[in-house]
């Protein structure tokens, strides 16, 4: 009997207590910026594209669903000739951003991936890249990385030592 | 670190203890290993992890990178031990050794770390990244933080030509690419410069890479220093790639490759070792000729066939165009590049009376002569070829036409130093050791050619003679033998005759003894001049060669005198190679018979069918460019022939007229068997199934044969019972029953699961083709085959099996140092029986001999000697945009003598005006002078024939060029190079186009399975 009693109590207590229903959408919940939603693809502080078509995010992707293919441009840059992610398979696991060697792929806090046809969740490289460098303001991948393109030669890079002069008779 | 199972260990000793095994204790586990060999090679074969770099099978270990270290024990008591390099250790009994010891296992990291401080952080657009020797070799130490904050050395690249690039910043200072490009394969461009931590690997400027060989430096670098320039410009990495087991189709040595693909089109060609013949090692026909699958040329829709609905070919369309030819005589064409169950099938079609090798009268007479010799003298495979201690090569530039076969013939010849090391006590693994003994100490190569070969280098003696005079040299040199054994010459055959010049003579005197005192003395000839007099010579010269006579010499000269003779000694020394010039030509020998019609005999029963009421009415062609053809005979063959079926995958003078046009598949698309010089057939494997209505050859032939030659109406033969072929096993089948001898014993394979083509970290599954439809399809189906087009799949037991090199730790090519070897070969091994009924419709006529008439009559009349590089003598090949780019437009060398006389300087542009033997028409032109001290004055050696033609000797004649001739010459040849640049760059963009429509197929089969 007193458990009877004390149950109603406690339901209708509730009646003044603050509801934890979000009103989505029209009130939207807070993501962290670093939480996994749609993927992008990011530029370089010079505004290129990050990347480099290594296919590491493609091999790491659980599910298959990302596509690419590699292409050398006339400035020496490897970009991805095309670059698909198909989100209706996708599972945000953010393998891929774990992956990229370059800062390229990036995980936003967007989750918004509703589509009434599923092609529509096809997206391409148009549709991936975005404008700014995202998380990594400052990695700039041909800097790192030895290799001459267009705008830097060998030896022009961040802790790269100038061109061994091979004919020079110093040892 | 190391992989330690007991039952694995006991497995091993139980198995394969023999006299060549020692028993050596790692981490105090017994293993097997052979006594012959170094302990690094003794760990790896026991499937040990061990990271090592400079150490190559072939190549032997140098000690070079120090990657290698594990520490020996003294014996079971001994707790510390002493750290050695394992690649410089021999092995002994009872050894024992630790991987795991903690020392040795630090000292392997801290030789990465040290690598690692100046290795660039470039793996995300190293082409090598995935398959790389140095990335499996840092994870395998445990190396995964940098200590050094110091700045990065950098190097300046150089260009290497279309094929290799350089990136010489990944350099981890191994030395293999030098010790493989200069020691082992005897290339002259390459070397190593600079000292301490400034040593560059390149050449002396930038500039193409010469060597034949320079594709494996791609496969022999453990990281990014050299990769390949066409899989880059069109890049995927290696686990991605859908592969499969196949064999190289641009001569006639049967290379094993495979061949990698990756949304419907072909990305490259590696090396699949096999022990038995090519080992770890390409030529760069092989590894880069592949783009012909890829090219403008292919041919992709039929013609003469009307298509009824708009989707798709079916079997309906095929029979209604076939049907009202149905019952008629067809001569049936084959070919060296087609499949040898499509040239059986072919053959069976159209009858033994109807079928004709593709081969011109000259061309059967050196067949007759090839199939006597494969008949009596099996020919060696690479490993054997590799023993000899004396090599003869006559009339074949072996390191363009066939070039594996002069890599051999490179290593055949450091047997004389391998034996001098020996005598002091020296392993051949010793790399360094050995070749500082050896020195310049080569075994004896001689060389009868027409024309400079990259072998001179390492000749004992050679001569430089036109065809016929190296029969005559032959003819005497045979002489001069069976005079010396005592042989009397069979039959009265006349005795060699004519006086030999002075330098003939010496190379005669100079072989004889050297040829009898030879082990395994080895021959080597080929098809380049088409002279079957030659052939017939050096089967004479075989012939005496294995005599009785002339073993009894052998064994009297050999000390030991009746004990050797009692035993091993019986067996027959000397080998023979002969070296033909199609991936199947072999093949086509081993169906020529008594009634296989020649080129020119099928033109006369065209021509004269209706004299002889032998009515034919039509021909089919399969895959063949019939080089030998002149424009005139095409068309004359084509106005003759009432109907012309032409079967074949690129673009030829024929597919223009034929009327039924059926495109085939290559070697990339389709499944047959190539049988390679030794008679080896050997199986090569859809890589991708083939966008329709590409068809293999046999399967056109099967439609072919329901419609024209169904229900036996023709010819008055047997009926037999049609069916209707989905696989390659039902066709070997089919065939067997037919009562064609058939080499294969048709056993259906029974594996529970298929092979998988593709890795087992394929990527891109649902994403690849979501641009087309969302919904993903189905891998494609390929029932009764041993492979499927999945990553799902078992791990191929068998080497010849293996679509890709692969093993857990090792993802590069190195691997195959991880798996099991093959053992035994299984491909089966045709023989040549009947060669005689081949040789008496192709008797050795012998050619009049009219040099007296000829040299007297016009003295600027000199022969001509083919001599095209490997880029340019094989047809498929030649269309590479890259190809075209390499060759340098037309080239005659002639000798320096005659050039002075002429007062013509190297590099001056010549008119000439050739003819080949039986043309009626000079052709003309404009070459490039080119001088060669040791030419005789009398020859030119150039390389004016188009791809895939051969001939004998012609007649040049030389006259100084106009210079409004040369100007034009020079403009046509910078448009032709313009153009392939232009076509390189519209290929690689076609192919990125087709990336985004990857064709769907359901099952990989007929023309309607789709």
């Amino acid at each position: 009997m007193f458990s009877q009693v004390r149950t109603i109590w406690q339901v209708l207590k509730h009646t003044f207590t603050k509801a934890d229903t979000v009103e989505y959408p029209e009130q939207k919940p807070y993501l962290a910026p670093r939480y996994r939603g749609r993927i992008v693809l990011t530029r370089d502080p010079s505004g290129e594209e990050r990347c480099v078509a290594c296919n590491l995010c493609a091999v790491a992707c659980p599910v298959d669903c990302i596509a690419l293919q590699q292409t050398i441009d006339e400035d020496g840059r490897k970009r991805p000739e095309f670059f698909r992610i198909n989100f209706s398979r996708c599972i945000l696991c953010g393998f891929c951003e774990e992956a990229c060697p370059t800062y390229a792929i990036q995980l936003t806090p967007d989750v918004e991936l509703c589509e009434y046809e599923r092609h529509n969740l096809v997206y391409e490289k148009e549709h991936l890249l975005i404008e700014g460098p995202g998380k990594y303001p400052d990695y700039n991948f041909y800097q790192q990385s030895g290799i001459a393109i267009a705008d830097k030669g060998k030896g022009q890079g961040v802790q790269e030592a100038p061109p061994v002069d091979i004919r020079g008779l110093m040892p | 670190m190391a992989d330690i199972d007991p039952k694995k260990s006991a497995e091993k000793n139980g198995r394969q203890v023999s006299e060549n095994q020692l028993t050596v204790y790692i981490d105090d586990q017994p293993y097997q290993v052979d006594k012959n060999d170094n302990l690094l090679a003794g760990v790896l074969a026991n499937q040990l992890n061990l990271p090592y770099f400079c150490w190559h099978p072939s190549m032997g270990s140098v000690g070079a990178c120090r990657q290698c270290a594990v520490t020996q024990y003294q014996d079971e008591n001994d707790s510390r031990g002493r750290i050695v390099m394992a690649c410089m250790t021999p092995v002994s009994d009872g050894m024992r050794i630790g991987l795991q010891e903690q020392h040795a296992s630090e000292f392997r990291e801290q030789v990465i770390a040290a690598m690692m401080t100046n290795h660039p952080h470039d793996c995300p657009v190293c082409a090598e990244g995935g398959e790389c020797h140095l990335q499996d070799m840092t994870v395998m130490t445990g190396h995964s933080a940098r200590h050094y904050s110091g700045k990065k050395r950098t190097f300046t690249n150089q260009y290497l030509g279309e094929l290799v690039g350089h990136e010489m910043n990944r350099c981890i200072t191994c030395y293999r690419c030098v010790r493989f490009y200069k020691d082992y394969a005897g290339g002259k461009d390459f070397d190593v410069y600079g000292s301490k931590n400034q040593v560059y690997f390149g050449r002396q400027t930038d500039g193409v890479l010469e060597s034949e060989f320079s594709g494996n430096l791609v496969e022999v670098c453990p990281t990014g220093v050299f990769t390949n320039k066409l899989f880059s410009a069109h890049f995927t990495r290696k686990w991605d790639l859908q592969s499969a087991p196949s064999v190289c189709s641009h001569c006639a040595v049967g290379c094993n490759t495979s061949i990698g693909e990756r949304y419907g089109a072909v990305r490259r060609v590696v090396n699949r070792y096999n022990e038995q013949l090519n080992g770890y090692f390409l030529c760069d026909r092989g590894r880069f000729g592949i783009g012909f699958v890829n090219g403008e040329q292919r041919i992709r829709k039929v013609s003469g066939i009307r298509q009824q609905s708009a989707e798709k070919l079916t079997k309906l369309d095929v029979a209604k165009a076939l049907v009202h030819f149905k019952g008629q005589k067809f001569i049936g064409i084959g070919s060296g590049r087609a499949s040898l169950e499509a040239n059986a099938y072919l053959k069976k079609l159209v009858g033994s009376d109807g079928f004709c090798a593709g081969l011109t009268g000259r061309q059967m007479a050196l067949a007759a002569q090839h199939k006597l010799a494969l008949h009596r003298y099996p020919a060696p495979g690479i490993p054997e070829i590799e023993q000899s201690d004396l090599v003869l090569v006559i009339g074949e530039d072996i390191t363009q036409t066939s070039p594996r076969i002069a890599l051999a013939v490179r290593q055949a010849l450091r047997n004389a130093g391998l034996a001098k090391a020996a005598t002091i006590g020296i392993a051949s693994w010793h790399d360094s050791a050995v070749r500082t003994v050896g020195g310049k100490l080569f075994s004896p190569l001689f060389s009868l050619q027409g024309m400079p070969t990259k072998l001179d280098d390492v000749c004992q003696q050679k001569l430089l003679l036109s065809p016929r005079e190296t029969e005559h040299t032959l003819e005497v040199l045979n002489q001069q033998l069976r005079l010396l054994l005592g042989i009397t010459s069979e039959q009265g055959k006349a005795s060699a005759k004519g006086d030999i010049s002075a330098d003939r003579k010496a190379f005669i005197s100079e072989l004889i003894p050297m040829l009898l005192r030879a082990k395994n003395p080895l021959i080597i000839s080929g098809w380049s001049h088409e002279s079957a007099a030659v052939f017939a010579a050096i089967n004479e010269l075989m012939e005496i060669l294995h005599s009785d006579a002339c073993m009894g010499h052998q064994a009297g000269v050999g000390q030991e005198e009746k004990q050797d003779e009692a035993t091993a000694d019986k067996q027959p020394r000397a080998k023979l190679v002969l070296l033909p010039p199609q991936s199947n030509t072999t093949g086509l020998l081993h169906l020529s018979d008594a009634q296989t019609l020649s080129l020119e005999q099928v033109l006369s029963r065209l021509t004269k069918e209706q004299q002889t009421g032998d009515i034919v009415d039509g021909v089919i062609i399969l895959e063949n460019e019939l080089p030998a053809l002149s424009e005139q005979q095409a068309a004359l063959l084509r106005e003759q022939a009432e109907t012309l079926i032409v079967v074949d995958h690129s673009q030829t003078p024929f597919t223009e007229m034929a009327d039924i046009l059926m495109p085939a598949a290559p070697v990339s698309e389709g499944d047959g068997h190539f049988v390679n010089y030794q008679g080896l057939c050997q199986r090569y494997y859809q890589v991708h199934a083939s966008v329709l209505p590409v068809l293999d050859s046999w399967r056109w032939l099967n439609l072919i044969e329901s419609s024209i030659f169904n229900a036996g109406a023709y010819g008055g033969q047997k009926p037999q019972q049609f069916k209707e072929v989905h696989s390659l096993t039902e066709l070997d089948l089919y065939l067997s029953e037919q009562g064609i001898e058939w080499p294969f014993d048709s056993k259906e394979l029974h594996r529970e699961k298929q092979i998988a083509r593709q890795s087992h970290r394929a990527s891109g599954r649902t994403a690849q083709m979501a641009n087309i439809s969302v919904h993903e399809t189905k891998t494609t189906q390929s029932p009764s085959s041993e492979f499927g087009f999945s990553m799902e799949g078992l791990a191929a037991d068998a080497a010849p099996d293996r679509p890709f090199s692969w093993a857990p730790g090792w993802n590069s090519n190195q691997s195959v140092n991880m798996l099991p070897g093959q053992g035994a070969d299984t491909s089966p091994k045709l023989d040549f029986a009947n060669p005689n009924v081949l040789l008496e419709s192709w008797p050795l006529v012998t050619e009049v001999e009219d040099e007296t008439a000829l040299s007297s009559q016009d003295k600027h009349s000199l022969t001509f000697i083919d001599h095209r590089q490997w880029f340019q003598n094989e047809w498929q090949s030649s269309v590479n945009p890259e190809f075209r780019m390499l060759c340098p437009g037309n080239q005659l060398i002639v000798a320096s003598d005659y050039a002075r006389e002429q007062s013509w300087q190297p590099g001056d542009y010549v008119a000439f005006s050739f003819s080949l033997p039986g043309e009626e028409h000079a052709r003309q032109g404009i070459a490039r002078l080119l001088c060669h001290d040791e030419l005789p004055a009398h020859l030119v050696a150039g390389n004016l024939l188009a791809p895939g033609r051969s001939s004998g000797e012609g007649v040049i004649r030389l006259s100084p060029a106009q210079a409004s001739d040369i100007t034009l010459y020079q403009q046509a040849e910078q448009e032709r190079l313009a153009q392939a640049k232009a076509d390189k760059t519209a290929l690689l963009e076609r192919l990125k186009r087709a990336d985004q429509t990857i064709p769907i197929r359901m099952v990989a089969g007929g023309l309607e399975d789709v």
